[in-house]
């Protein structure tokens, strides 16, 4: 592919994705600078993706995957730097609803299930954050997670009751 | 408790989004990054020599600016150039850092502060946030590590708190003391959040 239609494509898919992979990995880290430099590493490794000519059948379910793997990476670095207990999420994120009457009380709706899903198993949260939040079918979670379909609807189920629990 | 319950909950996240800012902030430190490693994205290859050769020429019209129409800022300026021309965000960073350091000493070294201060100090704090914000936390391969990354922090912070101390003991007071005070105290707390992260475990 030419130069200038790489860039264009390139700059299109951060355009439609870049939200979300951000929310993704905020979810994840809880840190909104982590989660800054996270994404923009994983769109870095997405273009070199492009520009090697790597065959990407689905960008939304590629770009995921590199985010997903890149936050692993960092939980193995953590180590080094404590692990601080967030109970909220950070303001910044909460633009949307910023004009709202009921601004407090969505607030604290969404800090509770941001709380209740931080508690619950790793691998269920993934699953439920990358289906009805990041709207991704079965089969691209499947890739994502490096599973197979029937392995991702178990999970899924399993995932749901854990949280039902919690709540 | 019903599914539909839980999943109405979780589809509640979809509202957590970054601002349009962070967007395009992440965009630039993307582009930052591939355009040296890859050669620029666009339709035209870039001629490296004529590149460095206008590099200088800018640099070189921007030095006869500062020092022919703004003497005063010839300094500033001259860090901007340094900064601008650092090898890597952790450099950029220091440089910023210990311009900021000074001003502050010399300031709190003379024991009066005017607005034309005030102005000088709320810029030449902007300008280091700035750069520190552009470092990342877990450091660079290559370039800088997390432990570096921390020292610069933790010396800003400090410093920041320094200035704290200096407006309480002089009983500072003003419209311009107050803006700057409110700015000292955003990066302080940005600063702190950020060294709470490198706190080892018990």
């Amino acid at each position: 592919m030419e130069d200038k239609n790489l860039y264009l494509l390139f700059k299109k898919i951060y355009r439609s994705f870049s939200k979300g992979i951000i929310r993704f990995i905020y979810f994840k880290v809880s840190d909104y600078e982590i989660a800054q430099e996270l994404a923009a590493d994983t769109f870095i490794r997405y273009w070199k993706a492009l520009v090697k000519g790597t065959e990407i059948k689905n960008d939304k379910a590629f770009l995921y995957f590199i985010a997903r793997g890149l936050t692993i990476d960092y939980y193995r670095k953590k180590s080094k730097i404590k692990n601080v207990n967030i109970d909220t999420i950070d303001e910044r994120l909460l633009g949307v609803i910023d004009n709202s009457e009921d601004r407090l009380s969505q607030k604290q709706e969404l800090d509770e299930v941001f709380k209740k899903l931080s508690e619950i198993k790793k691998e269920y949260r993934d699953v439920l954050l990358l289906h009805y939040v990041e709207d991704l079918e079965i089969a691209k979670i499947a890739f994502i997670l490096s599973k197979k379909e029937n392995n991702i609807r178990v999970t899924l189920h399993r995932a749901l009751k854990s949280l039902k629990e919690k709540l | 408790m019903k599914d539909e319950y839980v999943i109405r909950k979780l589809k509640l996240l979809k509202k957590v989004e970054p601002g349009s800012g962070v967007i395009l902030a992440v965009e630039k430190n993307v582009y930052s990054k591939i355009e040296p490693e890859t050669g620029l994205p666009f339709p035209q290859k870039y001629n490296p020599f004529v590149f460095y050769g206008l590099a200088a020429f800018a640099f070189a019209i921007l030095l006869l600016f500062a020092t022919g129409i703004l003497p005063n800022r010839f300094d500033e300026a001259a860090l901007y150039s340094r900064v601008a021309l650092a090898r890597n965000q952790y450099v950029k960073a220091n440089l910023a850092l210990s311009n900021a350091k000074d001003k502050i000493n010399r300031l709190i070294s003379n024991k009066k502060i005017d607005k034309n201060k005030t102005s000088d100090i709320s810029r030449t704090l902007a300008f280091a946030q700035g750069e520190l914000s552009g470092l990342k936390l877990m450091g660079e391969k290559g370039k800088y590590t997390s432990e570096e990354c921390k020292k610069l922090y933790g010396e800003y912070h400090l410093y920041l708190e320094k200035l704290k101390t200096y407006f309480k003991e002089t009983n500072s007071n003003g419209e311009e003391i107050s803006v700057l005070e409110s700015q000292i105290d955003k990066y302080e707390k940005e600063s702190g959040q950020k060294l709470k992260l490198y706190l080892k475990p018990l």
